[in-house]
């Protein structure tokens, strides 16, 4: 059972009110037609399963109903932090996926 | 006193005024309040309360506490039966029936120690050498296993009590109520923390609890007595005894059950029987202090073979005599507390074999002093007796413990005590996983290190000096609070005055030696629960079993209800010393939750029955419910299925609602429906985006059909939008997907658009929908509804206009899922009542049917209209369900899904797409779900074509109707089908055109 | 007495709260140590814009006499509450004896990029009060409702039972509770068997 920091709420919170949304920092092709099938897949199949660190999406439905990014150790499950959709804070992070 | 009684004339904790009344196996008994039913047992004389797993040997009380292996009992009887308790926990109550659950026929003639079948059955390997063998032959075992092994048995009728479930946040929880988790207990608390303080027993004081009466004892207990007052009297403090910390999860989460009535009955009416906390704390200190291991010797499993802190605690506590003449043997200086104060009660000591060469220490000596006999550099290798010890056979060893240096002599005895030295309880820190790392100082497994985890305080951390624990437990619990944010580190409760013999080092010994080697020595057993032996670890290990967790699973040591609380660490010992590695190296198993089982009931509490999952109400349930509707479940949702008039079964009621509405008017409650109000300059944008089609042009006061896909080009909801005015919509969804689809427009405009002005509210709960249908509803609608004008030309199909009815503001719109000419009527929920029974007042004259969702299906199959969920179930595309007419492919911007439409696999003409269904027989109605073949004449696994999506008797048409997604379906109009059904019949059918009515739409735009 | 007038007798509308039915239900236990009372008559107003938009702040002040709240609080003036839902989402409670209108006022006064949503019928409000609010709340909620950590004006969305709520806190051992009108029956039954051995009543204004 994690607790889980809400940057909107700014505060820990249970995570029976959030539900998981996927990998973090998956961007949509800018322009999807112009795609091989091969590369449309990998943007909708294809996601990582590190272990140890991984950020990985949030929304805090049963609260403020926002997304936002957690980074967390797949291996310990601690969060070391949660940052907002828009952000890509650079340093620890080492498995990190480029944005874009 | 009566003279049966094993019981000392004064002392323990104890209320000797009153009697308390249980019976045994049927055989009625007596003990006192205070007691437990294993004192109590003790105290009448029981001596065999277990037959064991395999062998079917007697056992008798070992322990005091969560670490019994043998004392299974089951209370009472019938739907209040409770299987699998440990004696040792269940305090007495008056009329309490317990049974012992192993041994058949009964404890005393057991048929399988008579005829030794499982040893021959059941050599260790036994469960992986089984499932080598043919599988078939595993099921005749376990019959048999089961039947005699002894797990008990489960309520046959529902729990008739009540339970409790609650969430609770601290600063600092302490897990365990002995010296060192009062201590930390108080300085946290002193330094402003939220505390909670959670022990198994009945009451706090842990070892303590245990203390007999010498003055040194009396100074501990008093300052129990004073620290816990002032736990008692500080504001943010719980308590909770008879509490069990169960499970401890990440991020400081901590599962406990507290037993709130189990000592008063086997039922409580009224009152919860359990509570199960669910705790999130800052910080967290274990003070589960350490368990006594017993030592391992020949026979050591015969009834009368105790660990010496349990008989000290029957003794002390409970004043206790387990029997006459007591032979201890030790590795350490504490287990002489015991010898002391068995001399202390009258009681006579034939000896202390001390395997330690020398024993020099304050407690040896004061044992000397008063005349007991010990002997150092002895051990007892065997314990003798038929059916309880009767004697011991004693060996000189050797100073490394690994063999004996002389003859075995005999010694009479009826009562052994042994101490192998102190295991920390470590069960709960490494259950996230972190596993505990071997001490050579305190010859035991300590806490493994966690960040931001537990801290481990007093004897669980391997420190068994009270005076130790106390003052390493207090520094804790200030360090604690300051990590929780309170005081400032520094310990401010005083020191406390106890006085603490200094104990010597102890010997690490696991094993100890026999005149035979271990494999021709009578069974000296590792776990008694599940007659594993020390023969058989070695013989584990001389198979080829190296990993402590492999062996585990050979041998079966740690697996019973006790988890192996007293055997782990000697078998793990015992594996190294096969395999002649370090203790350290070879490592411990993993402990899980539950480190004491939990019931289900708390784990329920009291969601169970009509507050299992929640029952969502539209503003008309009460309505419905006076009409006595039946139910369907749509999500949550309670929505009215059909409506029975008096004697009518359903299908009955469905033809009469279906024929209502094509031939006069019907009225469903739709309020279910999600309905997603939408404003922004972009929102017509984000609306193309997230649909199929196109709502730039979408004019205020028109309505347009939408169908929402996945990125991975799959139909996940649909809807009507209607344009409400400029850059203002409202979305309709369907009932079960509102959420959903909410949360999915926030995902797009959230991350991927944060750039499209547009803000989505969910308005589902502020409406209610009053759905008027049939070629009579415009009628209707009429008559309470006078600021509109309704006739086809001014209020067309897919308009909507605001309007009022019956004296309420309402919005209407005129689309329709049935086919027959409707109008939506919306008012705010807290009218909605009002206005749905004036619109039946209104209908009265035309006959006015409700009708419910079993008929709203049929209506719209007719029509071949589709349900998201049922139709489609997330592997359809618009293509699939005969819908590309709604898919925009020139929209500029690549709306969701659209590129996954062009994917291989996606363009496949084989694909399943839906069609309609006409049985041959036209009475026959096809289950959905069926399979569909094209000839019933092929060898199973027949090659299938696809499946039935929907199906129902159709009473305008007087003949069955169905929708089903068959491969390449659009291109095999009019091929007959077969669906194989499970009663083996072959159901004929011909593919066909989805519309089964009214083709031409004509109805809708009357 | 002309038709239309008589149809407007007629159609006087009935208004029922969410919690019109439990209410009935659950009146004067012999003890009670939770009371549930809910408010009805007033108008539950949904309010999106970005915080950073001033005509917006500047607007519902002049309006509802009141400050947008910071996160995780609430605001009161005599004309309305409003309650933080998330960065750029907020309710506000207008009580509709003092402000009839209120939509419409704010849409005449607010410029921009805003959403303004009537969901009066969506909730049901609930003021729950007694000694036994505290341990109720543990029953129901994850959230730490501690008064250290959540005095009075503060507010927050989260887990009731299985469904969801906004609770606030009014004072010592008073709380509003602000429920989706569907499960509200749910929500009620929940908190009556939750409340079993101290008594809860419910009522309604
Ligand atoms: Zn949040």
């Amino acid at each position: 059972m994690l607790q889980i920091y809400c940057p909107y709420c700014q505060e820990l919170r249970e995570e029976e009110e959030f539900s998981p949304s996927g990998e973090a920092h998956i961007a949509r092709p800018r322009d999807p037609e112009s795609l091989s099938d091969e590369q449309w897949g990998d943007y909708l199949f294809f996601r990582k399963n590190p272990r140890g660190l991984h950020r990985e999406m949030w929304h805090h439905s049963a609260g403020c109903r926002r997304y936002f990014n957690v980074e967390r150790d797949t291996v310990s499950y601690v969060i070391a932090r949660s940052y907002p959709i828009g952000e890509d804070p650079a340093g620890a992070m080492v498995e990190g996926h480029d944005h874009e | 006193m009566s003279d049966s009684q094993r019981r000392l004339p004064a002392g323990g904790r104890l209320d000797r005024k009153q009697k308390v009344s249980f019976t045994f196996d049927g055989r009625p008994m007596w003990g006192l309040a205070g007691d437990t039913l294993a004192s109590a047992l003790l105290a009448n004389g029981v001596e065999t309360v277990a037959r064991s797993f395999k062998y079917g040997r007697r056992r008798g009380i070992v322990g005091h506490g969560s670490e019994e292996p043998n004392a299974i009992v089951q209370l009472g009887s019938g739907a209040a039966t409770v299987p699998n308790l440990k004696a040792t926990q269940v305090e007495l109550y008056e009329g309490l029936e317990a049974r012992s659950v192993s041994g058949w026929p009964n404890l005393d003639v057991d048929v399988i120690a008579l005829l030794g079948v499982f040893a021959r059955f059941l050599p260790p390997g036994f469960y992986y050498k089984t499932f080598m063998a043919p599988a078939r032959l595993w099921m005749t075992y376990e019959h048999f296993i089961r039947k005699a092994a002894g797990l008990g048995r489960a309520p046959q009728n529902p729990d008739p009590d009540r339970y409790d479930k609650i969430n609770r946040h601290c600063d600092v929880l302490v897990i365990g109520g002995g010296p060192a988790g009062l201590a930390a207990a108080r300085e946290a608390t002193r330094q402003g923390s939220r505390v909670i303080l959670v022990d198994e027993q009945s009451e706090m004081g842990g070892s303590l609890l245990s203390l007999g009466g010498s003055e040194a004892d009396a100074a501990q207990l008093q300052w129990r007595d004073q620290t816990l007052a002032e736990l008692e009297a500080s504001v943010d403090v719980l308590l909770l005894p008879r509490s069990t910390a169960f499970g401890y999860y990440d991020h400081n989460f901590v599962g406990i059950l507290e037993r709130l009535e189990d000592h008063r009955g086997l039922t409580s009416p009224g009152r919860p029987r359990q509570r199960l906390h669910r705790v999130r704390a800052r910080q967290i200190i274990m003070a589960t202090g350490a368990q006594e291991r017993p030592l391992v010797f020949a026979n050591n499993d015969l009834p009368g073979v105790m660990l010496a802190s349990s008989v000290r605690t029957y003794i002390n506590r409970y004043a206790v005599i387990p029997g006459q003449r007591l032979a201890l043997c030790t590795t350490n200086d504490n287990a002489y507390q015991l010898a002391l104060d068995w001399q202390e009660a009258g009681c006579d000591i034939a000896v202390i074999a001390d395997t330690r060469p020398e024993a020099e220490g304050v407690l040896p000596r004061l044992a000397r002093e008063r005349g007991i006999d010990v002997r150092t550099g002895t051990a007892i290798i065997e314990a003798s007796g038929r059916k309880c010890v009767s004697g011991a056979l004693l060996a000189p060893i050797h100073a490394g413990g690994k063999s004996l240096t002389g003859p075995a002599t005999p010694v009479e005895c009826d009562l052994i005590a042994t101490s192998g030295g102190w295991s920390p309880v470590v069960h709960l820190s490494s259950h996230t996983g972190i596993r505990p790392i071997w001490d050579d100082e305190a010859i035991g497994f300590v806490p493994g290190p966690h960040a931001d985890g537990p801290v481990a305080v007093g004897s669980a951390q391997g420190i068994y000096c009270p005076l130790a624990c106390v003052e390493q437990a207090r520094t804790e619990g200030a360090a604690a609070a300051l990590r929780a944010g309170q005081g400032a580190g520094e310990s401010s409760s005083p020191s406390p005055d106890i006085i603490a013999a200094l104990e010597e080092p102890a010997q690490a010994l696991f094993l100890v030696p026999h005149t035979k080697t271990t494999s021709r020595a009578p069974s000296q057993f590792v776990d008694f629960q599940l007659d594993v032996t020390a023969a058989a670890i070695e013989l584990a290990a001389r198979e080829g079993y190296e990993s402590v967790e492999h062996v585990k699973r050979y041998t079966a040591l740690g697996f019973g209800t006790d988890q192996g609380k007293l055997g782990n660490i000697n078998g793990v010992a015992i594996l190294a010393d096969t395999l002649n590695q370090s203790i350290a190296d070879t490592g411990t198993t993993m402990f899980r939750p539950a480190y004491t089982p939990v019931t289900f009931g708390a784990m329920a509490g009291g969601e169970v029955g009509d507050l299992f999952d929640p029952e969502r109400y539209t503003a008309m349930h009460r309505w419905h419910s006076e009409q006595g509707a039946a139910w369907e479940n749509v999500g949550q949702w309670k929505r009215p299925w059909y409506f029975p008039v008096a004697g009518e079964s359903m299908e009955e009621a469905v033809q009469r609602e279906c024929l209502a509405v094509r031939n006069s008017v019907g009225i469903l409650d739709a309020s279910t429906l999600g309905k997603i109000d939408i404003q922004g300059p972009d929102a017509a944008e984000f609306l193309t985006r997230v649909y199929t089609n196109s709502y730039l042009k979408l004019a205020p006061g028109k309505c347009r059909y939408g169908l929402m896909l996945h990125e991975d080009g799959m139909i996940f909801d649909d809807g009507v939008t209607a344009c409400l005015g400029e850059s203002h919509y409202l979305m309709h969804t369907t009932t079960g997907g509102a959420a959903g689809v909410l949360g999915w427009l926030e995902l797009w405009r959230q991350t991927e658009w944060p750039e499209l002005q547009v803000y989505f509210t969910s308005v589902t709960d502020h409406w209610a929908t009053a759905t008027l249908s049939g070629p009579n509803a415009r009628k209707v609608l009429a008559r309470v509804c006078h600021d509109v004008d309704l006739s086809d030309e001014a209020f067309a199909f897919m308009d909507w206009n605001s309007a009022t009815v019956a004296g309420v503001p309402a919005r209407i719109f005129r689309i329709s899922f049935t086919g027959e000419l409707s109008f939506e009527v919306n008012v705010p929920a807290n009218f909605g009542r009002h206005v749905w029974e004036r619109l039946m007042e209104a209908g009265k004259e035309f006959n006015i049917t409700p009708y419910g969702t079993e008929a709203m299906h049929v209506l719209r199959a007719e029509k071949g209209f589709i349900i998201v969920g049922q139709d489609t179930d997330g592997s359809m595309t618009p293509d699939d369900m005969g819908m590309d007419w709604i898919v925009g492919k020139n929209k500029s911007f690549s709306f969701l899904g659209k590129r996954s439409l062009e994917r291989s696999d996606t363009r496949r003409t084989n694909r399943k797409q839906l069609v309609g269904l006409r049985t041959v027989e036209p009475n026959e109605v096809l289950p959905e779900g069926a399979q569909i073949v094209n000839t019933p004449d092929q060898a199973v696994p027949m090659a299938m074509q696809g499946h039935v999506t929907s199906s129902y008797f159709s009473p305008s048409l007087g003949r069955s109707i169905a929708l089903a997604v068959v491969k390449g379906g659009r291109n095999r109009l009019g091929e007959k089908v077969f669906c194989p059904l499970a009663d083996g019949r072959n159901v004929a059918a011909v593919i066909c055109q989805t519309v089964f009515y009214d083709p031409d739409g004509e109805r809708q735009h009357v | 007495m002309s038709e239309s007038a008589e149809m407007g007798q007629r159609f006087a509308p009935v208004l029922e709260s969410p919690l019109h039915y439990v209410r009935a239900r659950h009146r004067n236990p012999a003890a009670a140590a939770v009371t549930l009372s809910e408010r009805s008559a007033c108008i539950l107003l949904n309010l999106r814009g970005s915080p950073e938009n001033e005509p917006f702040r500047e607007s519902v002040r002049a309006v509802l006499h009141v400050e947008l709240p910071e996160v995780g609080r609430s605001a009161d003036s005599e004309l309305a509450s409003i309650y933080w839902l998330g960065p750029d989402e907020w309710l506000a409670v207008v009580d509709q004896a003092t402000l009839a209108e209120p939509v419409a006022a704010l849409r005449g006064a607010i410029q921009g990029h805003v959403s303004i949503v009537d969901v009066s019928s969506a909730q049901s409000l609930l003021a729950v009060q007694g000694a036994g609010v505290a341990e109720l709340l543990q029953k129901a909620s994850v959230y730490d409702f501690h008064p250290r950590e959540f005095g009075p004006g503060r507010c927050a969305q989260t887990t009731f039972a299985k469904a969801t709520a906004l609770v606030r806190c009014v004072g010592e051992e008073h709380f509003e509770l602000i429920v989706r009108r569907s499960f509200i029956d749910y929500v009620a039954r929940w908190i009556v068997d939750a409340c079993a051995e101290s008594g809860c009543h419910i009522s309604g204004t």
